[in-house]
């Protein structure tokens, strides 16, 4: 499938018939989502029916007519808002993610919702109560999550590029092991309104794209200030590929030595230091830095994550929406049982821990170090990038794609696969995984680290890493 | 062993905006079930808070009405429970940064002024109701309340006795009621009262152990129900026993307490910052600013009323009772131009009248105009005073303006010779034993043929014209 | 830290989940194996207090009539599990009488 300007141009040029990308998507997702060997990556989707009978106007915007696939987290009128959650089946929102109104205002096609970790906790989409994603690049193994559907649709053609939610590299992690783009941008930057809230001072809506370019063309039609959204900050967008074509040349890129040790598969690590020798070839200047705290960030977040994940999933009760257990007696049964059918193991897992770290007597052991920790990882970048580094770059996960299931009984293991991606969350920073060279003929992630609000020099790195990835 | 008893409040009161505190629904009493909600107050999955500006102003100030230190910082945390009427299983409120601490209310009682300290006053978000009885088998819930803010005012325990309790919250309200804040409707909840109450040995310095009243839906409940839990902690106390802390529900009907003490029920709130509000940060600016601004307080009120016009403090007091009287008691001055006539108005036939109907004064629906007008005729002689006040009952139960139903029913006072001495001729004629001992020197009978003359003019009569007609006839 | 059979349960309670006993037995390994990653907190010199400051610095605040409410596409009934009378209906709690106050929450 060709990229998101083309497609758009080609539309508003009436070159392709404007319904016509979204109808070839429908059709792809059709060949490669169902039955027992599908990926798996669509919870919901347009019809053959609905899609031969799309009215899309081929002068909506931006990016007129391009196919888009929206993680099953974010509510949309015309699909069922799931979050890959029993107690959520069949839900119909009665309105819509400032995201995917922002989307449609754009022209954008929205052709279907993505499968992901239920309430996008996990990093392998296997979490999901509709059954697990698998990665297009090898079936037997994981798409990453939990923003594994998106991931997958992407790297599968499906469509050119497909939101997600990035609360702990559920957008960076999915994108390496799938071998496609994916950005976080800066807290803030994206409204969060109508993306169903898992920890809600992490969370940020991310993108999917086929290249650099694609995942710019989605921020730019999404980022900006949401009055409905109190943490999205009023700031003008600039034009985030402005630097498109300034190269590598004179780019000065830290490299963090605690992103490089022993958890690292070889595999990665060679990737990565190619990457590195071919980026630095092409004119940016490499130097070792050091985020100290680095080490403290997992459990850091984990903690946050999990105690704001226990008081956002409070809502889910039976009483005003979803699915309610009603065989019980009385109101605390009710309440028990529809919670406890509704909610799988992680979710329930992490309800449990989350609530723990928020008891009168492990508060400030737990919760309250953690917001301290926070503070002293985000401060470590403070120092790296005034002191002349414009961006980081790192491995995005440890490993590559892992088989189906290898985790699943483990979950420290599981949280492990984020242990690079959580520090940008907790700083707020923006972030973006860029495809390297394979492993073993398996993707492979980089990641770079930008300062908050350096979309624009994020970007101008990513193109120009991609760049001299598919130059070597 | 004598006890002394201990008390401290937790006010709930719901702040006058147009829209709820974290999405722009109405807040208007009593409007169908379940209709003044959108996502945000339903706690529909991704929908995210967003602070009403409104609702801010008021709470800064009523705390600085009640002599509060406002916080230039505060911060919104999450309370958690499960409820029905609780649609995202937690509420927002402050913690452990209120938007105010370190307030006084003065009270005056045993003729003396005690100053009540106020600990803190923070914002939060009102749940919606639950009702139990609606539904056979079921609980129903109404999310119209939802959201509605609130702030709660704590007192510290400086209360001492129900009376000096009823009396604070007496006076507490009738300073929100000046800072024009909340309407402060009990009976529609606008004002929430729940009492904590201990007692210590006398001259003992550390507080007992103690226990939270709640559903005080009136100061005489709260009065009462304290009443009721300190016998019940004496008893206990003096039977050699401890008390328990917790939560006794007010039942007032029979007037009992209850506990509320659920096997399950370990409260834990978990309280955390909210991440969908950033810190409420306040300009130092605005906070001087509302300050400058703060409507007149009672105490003020009263010192201007003095000064202004020549009244008796007592008398000032009266009109002074609640906002609404003292505005309408300038409004009335202002037109009849006099204070005294203004004031023995207001506070004589006006509270009579409203204490007849059971209305407040501005429920009366007479302007200060109106009465005005009827005050000039009573002052220019077309009716007496006594027949004034009938007018006045009248205009509160027709509607109708002073002059037209003077006019209506032919009430102005009658000066007219012929008709007077018709009248007169009458009485002495009915009269002749009355009439004989006037003038064998009973002269004091003369307001006895007042009254039947009167009587026999149903009122008109000018009581200056009618007395000197009867002492001509009768001296003749 | 480890946290016991006995407190996975108190907190589930607080959660509103239901765990089995033999559900408890594998929740208390798996919460325990994460504590004790999660205690390396513990061996950490943090300063205290001190807000991460992210989003913006304040909240914002709106102005009556400024954000009109967001329109529902369906009314409040179409997604609720049991809607009867203009109300949202539940199971009555427990313990009614004793451990709920009649005015609503407690």
């Amino acid at each position: 499938m060709s990229d998101i300007a083309s497609i758009a141009k080609s539309v508003r040029d009436g070159l392709v018939e404007a319904a016509e990308p979204a109808r070839t998507a429908v059709a792809r997702l059709n060949e490669q989502d169902g039955g027992s060997q599908g990926l798996n990556a669509f919870l919901a989707a347009l019809s053959d029916a609905e899609a031969s009978t799309l009215d899309v106007p081929s002068d909506g915007g931006r990016i007129s007519g391009v196919p888009v696939a929206v993680k099953d987290n974010m509510t949309t009128l015309e699909f069922p808002t799931t979050c890959g959650s029993r107690i959520l089946e069949g839900y119909r929102p009665p309105y819509e993610a400032t995201v995917v109104r922002r989307l449609r205002e754009a022209g954008a096609v929205i052709v279907g919702k993505t499968n992901l970790d239920e309430f996008a906790m996990g990093s392998s989409t296997e979490n999901s109560a509709y059954g697990p994603v698998r990665n297009p690049r090898d079936l037997t193994r994981v798409p990453g999550g939990s923003s594994g559907g998106s991931a997958a649709a992407v790297a599968a053609g499906i469509v050119p590029g497909a939101l997600g939610s990035d609360t702990g590299g559920s957008v960076r992690q999915p994108a390496s092991f799938c071998g496609v783009v994916g950005l976080k941008p800066t807290y803030g930057r994206v409204s969060r309104y109508g993306l169903v809230a898992f920890a809600s001072s992490l969370d940020q809506v991310g993108m999917f794209g086929g290249t650099v370019a694609d995942a710019a063309e989605l921020l730019q039609a999404v980022a900006g200030h949401d009055p409905r959204d109190s943490t999205s900050v009023d700031r003008p967008v600039p034009d985030f590929s402005q630097e498109r074509d300034a190269g590598a040349e004179g780019l000065v890129v830290g490299v963090p030595a605690e992103y490089f040790g022993d958890a690292l598969e070889p595999g990665v690590k060679a990737s990565c230091q190619a990457a590195l020798a071919a980026f630095e070839a092409s004119g940016a200047r490499i130097r070792e830095v050091s985020l100290p705290h680095t080490a403290y960030a997992l459990s850091a977040y984990y903690v946050i994550a999990t105690a704001e994940a226990s008081s956002n999933l409070a809502r889910f009760d039976g009483v005003r929406y979803g699915v309610r257990d009603s065989s019980g007696e009385d109101l605390g049964e009710m309440y028990e049982r529809t919670r406890t059918a509704g909610f799988g193991r992680e979710v329930k897992r992490r309800i449990l821990l989350g609530t723990f770290a928020l008891t009168a007597g492990y508060h400030d052991q737990y919760y309250g170090r953690a917001q301290s920790v926070r503070g002293l990882v985000a401060g470590d970048f403070e120092t790296v990038f005034g002191d002349g580094i414009d961006v980081l770059f790192t491995p995005t996960s440890p490993t590559v794609a892992f088989p189906l299931g290898e985790r699943v009984q483990d979950p420290l293991q599981m949280y492990l696969a984020d242990i690079f991606t959580v520090t940008a969350n907790l700083a707020g920073l923006p972030a973006i995984s860029v495809p390297l060279g394979p492993s073993d003929g398996l993707p492979v992630g980089g990641q770079l680290i930008a300062p908050q609000w350096g979309e624009t020099t994020l970007f101008r790195a990513a193109f120009a890493l991609e760049a001299v990835v598919e130059a070597g | 062993m004598s006890w002394e008893l201990v008390i401290g409040l937790e006010v709930h009161v719901q702040l006058r905006t147009a829209e709820k505190l974290f999405c722009s629904n109405e807040t208007v009493f009593g409007a169908v079930p379940n209709s003044q909600v959108c996502p945000v107050c339903l706690g529909l999955p991704g929908a995210l808070p967003v602070l009403n500006g409104e609702a801010v102003d008021l709470a800064i100030v009523a705390s600085l009405g009640l002599g509060c230190r406002v916080h230039e910082l505060s911060v919104f945390a999450r309370k958690s429970y499960f409820y029905p009427d609780l649609p995202k299983g937690y509420q927002i409120t402050q913690f452990s940064e209120p938007l105010a601490t370190d307030g006084t209310v003065s009270v005056d009682s045993d003729g003396e002024a005690h100053p009540i300290r106020i600990r803190r006053i923070h914002m939060e978000e009102d749940a919606g109701k639950s009702i139990h009885d609606r539904i056979s088998g079921g609980t129903a819930v109404d999310l119209n309340r939802t959201g509605v803010p609130l702030i709660e005012i704590v007192t510290e325990p400086d209360l001492r006795t129900p009376a000096q309790a009823r009396t604070f919250l007496q006076e507490l309200k009738r300073t929100l009621e000046y800072l024009d804040v909340s309407d402060c409707n009990m009976e529609e909840g606008s004002l929430r009262v729940d009492a904590n109450v201990s007692l210590r040995a006398a001259g003992a310095e550390a507080y007992g152990v103690k226990t939270e009243v709640k559903n005080l839906n009136s100061f005489s409940a709260v009065e009462r129900s304290v009443v009721a839990e300190a016998e019940r902690q004496t008893a206990i106390l003096e039977a050699g026993g401890k008390i328990i802390q917790e939560t006794l529900l007010w039942d007032e009907r029979d007037g009992t307490l209850r506990s509320m003490r659920s096997k399950e029920e370990s409260h834990d709130y978990r309280y955390f910052p909210d991440p969908d509000l950033p810190p409420l940060r306040l300009e130092a600016e605005r906070i001087g600013r509302l300050e400058a601004e703060l409507p007149e307080l009672p105490a003020q009120r009263r010192a201007r009323l003095m000064e202004e016009h020549d009244l008796d403090g007592r008398d000032v007091d009266v009109l002074i009772a609640s906002r609404s009287l003292a505005d309408y008691f300038e409004a009335l001055e202002a037109i009849v131009g006099e204070a005294k006539a203004a004031a023995n108005w207001v506070k004589g036939p006006l509270l009579k009248e409203a204490n007849r109907v059971q209305r407040s004064v501005d429920d009366l629906e007479i302007s200060p105009a109106a009465l005005a007008e009827l005050i000039a005729l009573v002052e220019d002689g077309t009716v007496s005073g006594a027949m004034g006040r009938k007018v006045l009952g009248q205009m509160v139960d027709s509607g109708k303006t002073a002059s037209g139903i003077i006019e209506e029913e032919g009430l102005s006072q009658v000066q007219d010779s012929d008709e007077l001495s018709a009248w007169v001729d009458a009485v002495i004629e009915e009269n002749s034993d009355e009439v004989e001992r006037y003038r064998s020197g009973e002269t004091r009978l003369i307001g006895y043929f007042v009254g039947q003359t009167m009587q026999k003019s149903q009122g008109r009569a000018d009581p200056k014209a009618l007395s000197a007609l009867l002492r001509d006839r009768l001296d003749d | 830290m480890s946290i016991s059979r006995e407190e996975i349960l108190q907190i589930a309670t607080l959660a509103r989940l239901r765990v089995t006993d033999a559900e408890s037995e594998a929740l208390s390994q798996d919460l325990n194996q994460i504590l004790e990653y999660f205690d390396m907190l513990a061996s950490l010199q943090v300063p205290e207090g001190g807000r991460l400051g992210l989003g913006p610095p304040r909240a914002p605040e709106r102005e009556p009539g400024q954000i009109p409410p967001d329109p529902m596409a369906q009314p409040p009934a179409d997604s609720a599990p049991d809607f009867r009378e203009e109300f949202f209906v539940v199971p009555s709690p427990p313990s009614l009488g004793e451990a709920d106050d009649p005015g609503g929450s407690p």
